[in-house]
């Protein structure tokens, strides 16, 4: 299904990580689109935004933030805002995405994807955030769900019902991460492949696939490993679901050579390659 | 805000800086889960990111230090300095001014110093690009305006004036080495000068007086007046030389960005 905008489909896409940039400049790996985090090229110069530059100049890039904090009650950090709209200035991303989540109050930044009470209060002011944040950056944004591990007694929907409500307000792109989905599901209980039948579809630009850590009684978002094979599956319904949706794996600890998530990427390819049909214009990219 | 979102956000920042236990209130049990336990997975993940990226931005303390002491060190600094950056990048930035104004390690200059050293470099990494002059540009200048030369450093270079043998210990653990034993700098303070050379960042120790030069230098001192400083430590015929020397060479290192006629 074609999304809203007609963003285009980018195909298979990793993070790009300093571990990798000497392999990717080096070419003919077959990755077709490259994530950053945002903050990390946040800088005034240097190495890393020399290494973007040359990597945007042969791959499409797509900016993924950490430190919005759309949910914060806290103000919104305009300087932030600011300087991300500068670095979308110049390396030109094919969109540009953060999470459902805060990160601090007061003035402090937690460094982690807090979770969100699913009230009628936080959708309000989440989505008047992510209104302001559109008109200010000039572009719709994508909002990833994030992984969680509490739930709040105050919440008054499901997470699904939230995302979705949200989405239609605010008039944004969703990031949907299978893996975030799965774990939340577990998590908390809930059916994962009921969670992706409430999304917008049209309104899905991008997958994320990632690895987690299974507690036995949880499950922690990790991204230090393999993607899962009930993740795997999952994807499977995603692409059902969402069509030829852009999809990458994010792996940001205990990150292996590039040809390993090349291979792992691969899996990805063949699972969208099966549901779509080897034909399509879109499994073939 | 007022709100009952901004209260509850509160209540879990408390509960992950200050260790407050009021959240679990608000939080409940999962089908498999207790909340202790699912609030804690918040909990380790704050302190857990936080002191490993101190870990990344000063390995070499890190090394020096020991895991333990390390991990202890950054939890204290955690606790006085929670991040307010956009960027975890930035959050140990205030680790050296900590160490040099907090016990036990206050007692151990060298640690400071240390972490004044890779703190410098981090901030050389990604400081602003500039555009290096060569050694050519000098021969374009007419003579009769060099004693009004001034020079503008690029902007990734910075100064440090070290009291112990911090760049020593520094120098051996990047090499694998057992560091010495900390101690008083030789002969009095050893100044360093850390910059970026294209996308590498770079540290040497320079002799006093071309570190008095520098100093002045970027402080909008021009060439002429440099000499005349450098006679006041030196053979005054010989001082016009050195300095050409001095400033022949920051050209080559590609340190100067800027000559101007003052």
């Amino acid at each position: 299904m074609a999304n809203i905008e007609n963003l285009p489909f980018l195909g298979f896409g990793l993070g790009l990580r300093p571990q990798h940039y000497s392999d990717i400049l080096a070419g003919g790996h077959g990755v077709d689109w490259f994530e950053i985090i945002s903050e990390n090229y946040m800088v005034a110069g240097g190495r890393a935004l020399h290494n973007l530059d040359r990597v945007r100049a042969d791959h499409p890039i797509v900016m993924h933030g950490v430190s919005m904090s759309i949910a914060s009650t806290d103000p919104l950090d305009m300087d932030y805002l600011g300087v991300l709209k500068a670095l979308a200035a110049r390396i030109e991303p094919a969109w540009i995405s953060d999470h459902l989540c805060w990160t601090g109050v007061h003035g402090i930044n937690l460094h982690d994807l807090l979770p969100v009470p699913f009230t009628r209060e936080a959708l309000d002011h989440v989505v008047e955030r992510i209104s302001r944040v559109q008109d200010f950056l000039g572009r719709r944004i994508a909002i990833e769900n994030a992984s969680s591990y509490v739930s709040f007694s105050g919440s008054e929907m499901e997470e699904w019902e939230f995302v979705a409500e949200m989405t239609r307000r605010a008039d944004c792109l969703l990031l949907v991460d299978v893996n975030n989905v799965y774990v939340a599901g577990f998590n908390h209980g809930f059916d994962p492949a009921a969670y992706l039948a409430a999304m917008p579809a049209d309104r899905v630009v991008q997958m994320h696939l990632a690895g987690h850590e299974h507690r036995g009684t949880h499950i922690v978002d990790t991204h230090d490993d393999e993607v899962s094979g009930p993740v795997w599956d999952l994807y499977r319904e995603a692409v059902r679901r969402f069509g030829a949706v852009s999809t990458m794996i994010e792996r940001d600890d205990r990150i292996p050579p590039l040809s390993e998530l090349i291979a792992e990427l691969g899996i990805a390819r063949r699972i969208a390659g099966e549901v779509l049909g080897t034909g399509t214009r879109e499994a073939a990219a | 805000m007022s709100s009952a979102l901004s209260a509850l956000q509160a209540r879990f920042q408390d509960g992950l800086v200050a260790g407050r236990d009021d959240v679990l209130a608000d939080i409940v049990d999962s089908p498999r889960e207790g909340r202790e336990t699912l609030f804690g997975v918040y909990r380790h993940a704050y302190a857990a990111r936080l002191v490993e990226s101190l870990s990344h931005d000063y390995e070499r303390l890190g090394a020096y230090l020991g895991g333990e002491r390390f991990e202890k060190l950054g939890h204290a600094y955690l606790a006085e300095h929670p991040s307010v950056f956009r960027s975890i990048r930035w959050f140990g930035d205030e680790l050296p001014a900590f160490l040099q104004s907090h016990a036990p390690w206050s007692a151990s200059p060298e640690l400071f110093e240390l972490a004044a050293i890779e703190r410098a470099l981090n901030d050389a990494f990604d400081a602003p690009d500039g555009s290096p002059l060569g050694l050519a540009t000098l021969s374009e200048v007419d003579p009769a305006d060099f004693s009004r030369l001034t020079f503008t450093f690029d902007p990734s270079a910075r100064r440090l004036d070290l009291m112990t043998n911090a760049r020593l210990v520094w120098l051996a653990i990047g090499e694998d080495r057992e560091p010495p034993e900390a101690a008083a700098a030789e002969d009095g303070p050893e100044r360093l000068l850390v910059w970026r050379a294209g996308y590498t960042s770079k540290l040497r120790a320079m002799p006093a007086d071309e570190a008095m030069l520098y100093d002045e230098a970027a402080n909008g001192l021009a060439f002429g007046p440099l000499c005349e400083m450098l006679a006041t430590v030196m053979e005054p015929e010989a001082a016009p030389g050195r300095a050409a020397t001095i400033v022949a060479g920051w050209l080559e290192a590609g340190l100067v960005v800027a000559i101007d006629v003052v």
